[in-house]
């Protein structure tokens, strides 16, 4: 089930990325992109990642989307008809898109991530490490909280104070330039 | 432990009983402070009224605006009830014996309310109708600012615990329930709940229905119940949530030992005094106007949050007393 | 005669006139100051913050006593894994003497590199997780 699910949501967020793009309500488009949000954060919960999933239901789906929909909604947007769109477009998006790709393709290929198949319960160890089955190094389950927090305030924390800043530049401006 | 579908059952349908027992109950609180009987006429102390009521509910006609977008009109009363009943999975009613143990469970819980906001946004949008649209924007901008003095409120009571487990905040209120330490911060989460769950004093999307439109005004009968059991699920949620966070849960002062019989019964007594506060709060205070709702939120309870927020975990620092 | 009646019975305010009328605001401060409401609640918040930090180092030497029980459980587990793991090595190198026993110059166990040093399995097979 857990296999089916690991496959089945990037697919639907993939799906649910190119209706974003391609639905002439704009409506529907952003309801999509909750879709998208909504998907991707389930994949992240699969991983483990459990705080991060709730983070992106918090923080995307519960105000970015908002955001989004009351913008589309109280705005008088025409619908657009895809067969205006030029057709001289093509080529560049084509020449960006696999260039994208290609980058990111080679930067994932650079990792050596350990994964695992659960169907098979075969585990693929990197030559190296020797001591991933050991019990020492299992017996102090952190959370992914946890890892965060030490992330963010022992290993960097002066990029997080930059990082906060850069946050209330953020929320000064608007304010700034609203008035 | 996986989750069976009778725990399910057993957890949802007394849920819906006493949602319904709620609307009676509130009925005759109020009518008790403003010095007349509620009602009393359909069983003996009108003790079969939520039921009438849920058969009128049931048997009348569910209207659909003709131009209205009949697949979100019907999403979204499905989207609120079933995000305010999923909110009842981690709330512990005995030692260790929540539905499912999250570490996250009150990240969980902001979550859902975070995406409870769509029922109300969907749901005046799709009727259609001006008076719906511009109820529910309003209540969407009253959930969606007020989500951010529950988060920074959430955040100040996790901080004494360290976990954002329910089951790990209820036992680390052992020695004493958070109430002490922080019952100004108490006073503050009782606005916000009451905002959150768009009560009165802060009840502008309701009780545009009482004068002219709110969000659910083009929803009737069926769609119009699940809203209802939506609300007053959420008012009870927020209930036991609070006395979980603030009031211990089902713990019970001093060194008695308890069964889960009796730890559940407490956890009930505790939440039954919170809703009779909400309920007392409805019945006292004149409603708030839109703009200084607003104002309260951002330029009254986040800056004096920021400020808190910086406090309490600095007098935990200077103790040493952190987790 | 008829004019005195009316005098006598006309509508006139009680002699010397009523009392005056409070329209100005009216907002009594009651109940306790704002310096004896503060040093309550701040009197309340110190006793409920020492009982907190009771209850929170309580909870660290908790911890502490769980960790630790687990650091001196980690000899037992190595060893029964150890003990584990040689066993399901033995079994596959019997397995693979089975198989290629007909196989001639066949080195049951040989190593599959060029190399002398010991080179760890890169798949193993695990029990299924629940």
């Amino acid at each position: 089930m857990r296999l089916f699910l690991l496959e089945l949501l990037p697919f639907l967020a993939l799906v649910s990325a190119i209706f974003v793009i391609t639905a002439d309500n704009p409506i529907l488009g952003v309801l999509f992109l909750i879709g998208v949000f909504l998907t991707v954060s389930g994949y992240l919960a699969l991983i483990g990642l459990t705080f991060l999933a709730l983070t992106y239901l918090i923080i995307y789906v519960g105000a970015i989307a908002i955001l989004f929909l009351f913008v589309v909604m109280m705005m008088d947007l025409n619908l657009l008809d895809l067969s205006e769109l030029p057709s001289v477009s093509f080529p560049v998006a084509a020449i960006l898109a696999s260039s994208l790709l290609a980058s990111l393709i080679s930067l994932l290929n650079q990792c050596n991530i350990p994964f695992w198949f659960d169907s098979l319960n075969l585990i693929h160890l990197i030559p190296s490490l020797s001591s991933t089955l050991s019990w020492s190094s299992t017996f102090h389950l952190i959370e992914h909280l946890h890892v965060l927090g030490l992330a963010l305030y022992v290993a960097f924390p002066l990029l997080l104070i930059i990082v906060g800043l850069i946050l209330l530049l953020a929320i000064i401006g608007p304010i700034v330039l609203c008035l | 432990m996986t989750l069976s579908f009778l725990d399910s059952l057993i957890l949802v349908i007394p849920l819906l009983g006493s949602i319904a027992y709620l609307t009676l109950a509130e009925r005759k609180v109020m009518g008790s402070m403003q010095r007349r009987l509620g009602p009393n006429q359909v069983g003996s102390y009108g003790l079969l009224q939520p039921l009438s009521d849920g058969l009128k509910l049931l048997v009348k006609e569910s209207v659909l605006p003709s131009q209205a977008n009949k697949g979100l009109f019907y999403l979204a009363p499905f989207i609120t009830l079933t995000l305010s009943l999923l909110g009842w999975i981690p709330i512990p009613f005995a030692k260790a014996s929540p539905l499912a143990d999250m570490s996250l469970g009150l990240l969980y819980l902001m979550a859902l309310s975070s995406l409870g906001v769509y029922g109300v946004l969907l749901a005046g949008w799709s009727a259609n109708s001006k008076y719906a649209f511009i109820g529910s924007l309003r209540s969407t901008a009253q959930l969606v600012s007020y989500e951010l003095p529950f988060a920074l409120l959430i955040l100040i009571v996790v901080i004494i615990p360290g976990s954002l487990s329910l089951s790990h905040i209820i036992e680390a209120q052992e020695p004493v329930w958070y109430l002490v330490p922080l019952l100004p911060i108490w006073v503050l989460w009782v606005m916000v709940v009451v905002a959150e769950t768009n009560r009165a004093p802060f009840d502008l999307p309701e009780s545009e229905s009482e004068l002219v439109a709110g969000f659910f005004t083009e929803h009737s009968a069926l769609p119009f119940a699940y809203f209802f059991l939506a609300e007053y699920g959420s008012m009870i949620l927020i209930s036991v949530l609070s006395s979980i966070l603030f009031l211990g849960g089902y713990l019970l002062p001093g060194d008695i030992s308890t069964s889960p019989v009796l730890e559940s019964l407490v956890l009930g007594v505790k939440s039954c005094f919170l809703l009779f506060l909400l309920i007392w709060i409805r019945a006292s205070f004149p409603r708030v106007r839109f703009d200084q709702l607003m104002y309260l939120c951002w330029a009254g309870l986040i800056p004096i949050l920021f400020g808190l927020v910086i406090l309490v975990p600095s007098i935990l620092v200077a103790f040493d007393i952190l987790p | 005669m008829d004019a005195d009646k009316t005098l006598r019975t006309q509508d006139l305010p009680r002699t010397g006139g009523f009392p005056s009328v409070r329209y100005k605001r009216n907002l009594p401060k009651k109940g306790p100051s704002g310096l004896v409401l503060f040093t309550v609640l701040g009197a309340i918040s110190v006793y409920g913050f020492y009982r907190v930090g009771q209850g929170n180092l309580e909870k660290r030497e908790l911890r502490r006593e769980h960790l630790w029980s687990r650091i001196h459980l980690v000899p037992l587990l190595t060893a029964e894994l150890d003990r584990d793991t040689y066993r399901r090595n033995c079994a596959a190198l019997a397995r693979e003497a089975e198989i290629m026993k007909d196989v001639p110059g066949w080195k049951v166990g040989e190593s599959v590199y060029n190399t002398k040093r010991y080179v760890g399995p890169t798949q193993i097979v695990v029990p299924e997780q629940s």
